[in-house]
């Protein structure tokens, strides 16, 4: 379960990146976060993942109030959470099977556990004949798909995406979503932030829409034309 | 492209039961077992990091040992001064020169009265003929005193004095009481420069302790600067590991072995410099052994003090990590 009540965020630049944002997200339910660039869907995100803290209101994970959260409880917080990065976040110091294992090794998996984990997320994303390579040697598409695998890897009851299918090519795009529903399909709580509003009408999903820091539509699972037409020009 | 049958297979077995929502949990057995298994896999890896960049690992490790050697070098020196002078301590002396013309049974009288003495250990009487038979064996001076028309050296009683007797104090009454003989023209003892010495011996005890309390502080202050340039070095891989919910203590391991090591490379060397010091000694000492009649030996660290050396280093650098770690790595959140 993920909850906003009137959250605000200001920057200490003074801009306001969210304005009394409110929504909930069910656990199980699988949505989308849109809206143009510097709408605050990353504020958004990185509110979720405790990379930033609210200025107002709250925020709720798993009924636990994000802002009562001591920085030594935030790295539980973020073992709960599969985050997908607009650009992966990946180590080139290391194999693709060491960048996936990463969670599972800081987790304190037992290395029999990790291999056999490591292996299935890499299977899942089709990658698993890579796993020695380095990423760096590996396409974006690919790059994208090792980010995925890390972020499922140790089976998080939460799995976000921020612009997941940034500079992909629209068929890549459309696997990578299929991947995403399909986690949503055995219980993990999905957001993802997008603007790609063509694949979002294509998926019947929930979308959050923001606009300028503020929640703008929420539900409407077909964008309105109006919004739409708006979006395109950014 | 993708496996998507593979989701239930794969994924699907272990969420459908209950959703997942709580963090992974495994059992305390299981936890405190990868916990040993991290922090083996981290010592590893951290060595081979050192191994990695030789040059600059070893530059460290030496600025270390040299940090190390000089303050251990000279605790060693003084410890080796305080046994030579205690050693002196055991056989301090006075001397009574006795009056000229007093005959030889009334010295050994004498002698035998001050004997009986407190804190007076041994007696030894040395009559003008002997005296003059010995002054005759010393080179170069053989035939003076025969050139002269009459012995000029006077009876000696040589008194060695037990050690409780070493005070000043002490020694001084002990002066004044031989000085109230009236045979007895003057009086030595060759204590003073015992007290030089001591003295001496404190105050070079206290400037090692401030050395040793500078060093190590440098030490630590070494190890962090080299441990803080590792950390910005590995700033990525920090920020990522805590991306994926790496706590503090898990991304500051690493650097805390890593000035462990560092510390016990750097006594390792410094071990070996105070070995290498110690032979090259011992060859020049042997000729001034010699001239004192071979009493001295050269003593060294020991393996107790050795060991200890070997874990105050060890501390040292892992506490000089983990101040620059837990500082910076702290810092270093992902933005």
């Amino acid at each position: 379960m993920i909850r906003f009540d009137g959250v605000t965020k200001r920057y200490d630049s003074g801009q306001e990146a969210l304005s009394d944002v409110s929504f909930e997200l069910d656990a199980g339910e699988m949505a989308f976060l849109t809206g143009h660039s510097g709408a605050g869907k990353s504020t958004l995100l990185k509110l979720i993942m405790m990379m930033e803290r609210a200025t107002q209101g709250e925020v709720w994970i798993d009924n636990q109030k994000l802002a009562k959260l001591s920085a030594r409880h935030v790295p539980l917080l973020r073992r709960k959470m599969g985050v997908v990065h607009q650009n992966h976040q990946l180590l080139f110091d290391r194999s693709v099977y060491d960048n996936v294992a990463l969670p599972l090794i800081v987790a304190g998996y037992h290395s029999r556990d990790i291999g056999r984990r490591v292996r299935g997320a890499l299977d899942k994303v089709n990658l698993l004949h890579k796993e020695k390579m380095n990423p760096q040697t590996l396409s974006g598409g690919e790059q994208q798909r090792i980010g995925i695998a890390r972020a499922v890897v140790n089976k998080p009851p939460f799995l976000l995406a921020d612009e997941p299918t940034g500079n992909l090519d629209p068929t890549l795009s459309a696997e990578i979503m299929q991947l995403f529903k399909e986690f949503n399909q055995v219980g993990v709580t999905v957001l993802v932030a997008t603007h790609d509003l063509a694949l979002i009408a294509r998926m019947h999903h929930r979308s959050l829409i923001l606009r300028d820091g503020a929640l703008v539509g929420n539900g409407a699972t077909k964008m309105p034309s109006e919004t739409d037409s708006n979006m395109d020009e950014t | 492209m993708f496996k998507s049958t593979k989701v239930n297979r794969r994924t699907g077995e272990s969420r459908s039961s209950g959703q997942g929502i709580s963090a992974p949990h495994h059992s305390f057995a299981n936890r405190i077992r990868s916990w040993r298994s991290h922090h083996r896999l981290v010592a590893s890896q951290s060595i081979r990091r050192l191994i990695a960049t030789p040059v600059s690992s070893m530059m460290t490790i030496l600025v270390l040992a040299v940090a190390i050697t000089l303050p251990a070098a000279l605790n060693i020196a003084i410890s080796n001064v305080a046994q030579l002078t205690g050693q002196a301590n055991d056989n301090v002396q006075m001397s009574l020169y006795l009056q000229n013309d007093i005959s030889d049974k009334k010295a050994r009288k004498i002698t035998a009265d001050v004997s009986r003495w407190d804190s007076v250990s041994g007696t030894r009487y040395i009559s003008p003929q002997e005296a003059k038979a010995s002054f005759n064996d010393m080179e170069g001076f053989a035939g003076i005193i025969d050139s002269l028309p009459k012995n000029p050296l006077p009876g000696v009683i040589v008194l060695t004095l037990s050690e409780h007797s070493l005070s000043s104090e002490k020694a001084i009454n002990l002066k004044k009481k031989a000085m109230g003989i009236k045979e007895v023209a003057s009086a030595k003892i060759d204590l003073e420069w015992l007290q030089k010495i001591h003295a001496i011996l404190g105050l070079a005890q206290q400037v090692s302790a401030v050395l040793t309390v500078l060093l190590s502080i440098g030490v630590m202050l070494v190890v962090g600067n080299t441990i803080k340039l590792s950390i910005d070095n590995r700033r990525e891989e920090i920020i990522v590991t805590k991306l994926v919910g790496a706590t503090n203590a898990f991304v500051r391991r690493p650097f805390l072995y890593m000035g462990l090591w560092f510390g016990i490379g750097g006594a390792l060397i410094a071990l070996a410099l105070i070995s290498l010091c110690k032979y090259a000694l011992t060859s020049a000492l042997e000729s001034l052994s010699l001239a004192y009649g071979g009493e001295i030996a050269l003593s060294g660290l020991g393996l107790t003090n050795s060991l200890v050396l070997l874990v105050l280093a060890a501390l040292l650098g892992w506490l000089g990590a983990w101040l620059a770690a837990s500082q910076h790595i702290r810092a270093l959140e992902p933005r």
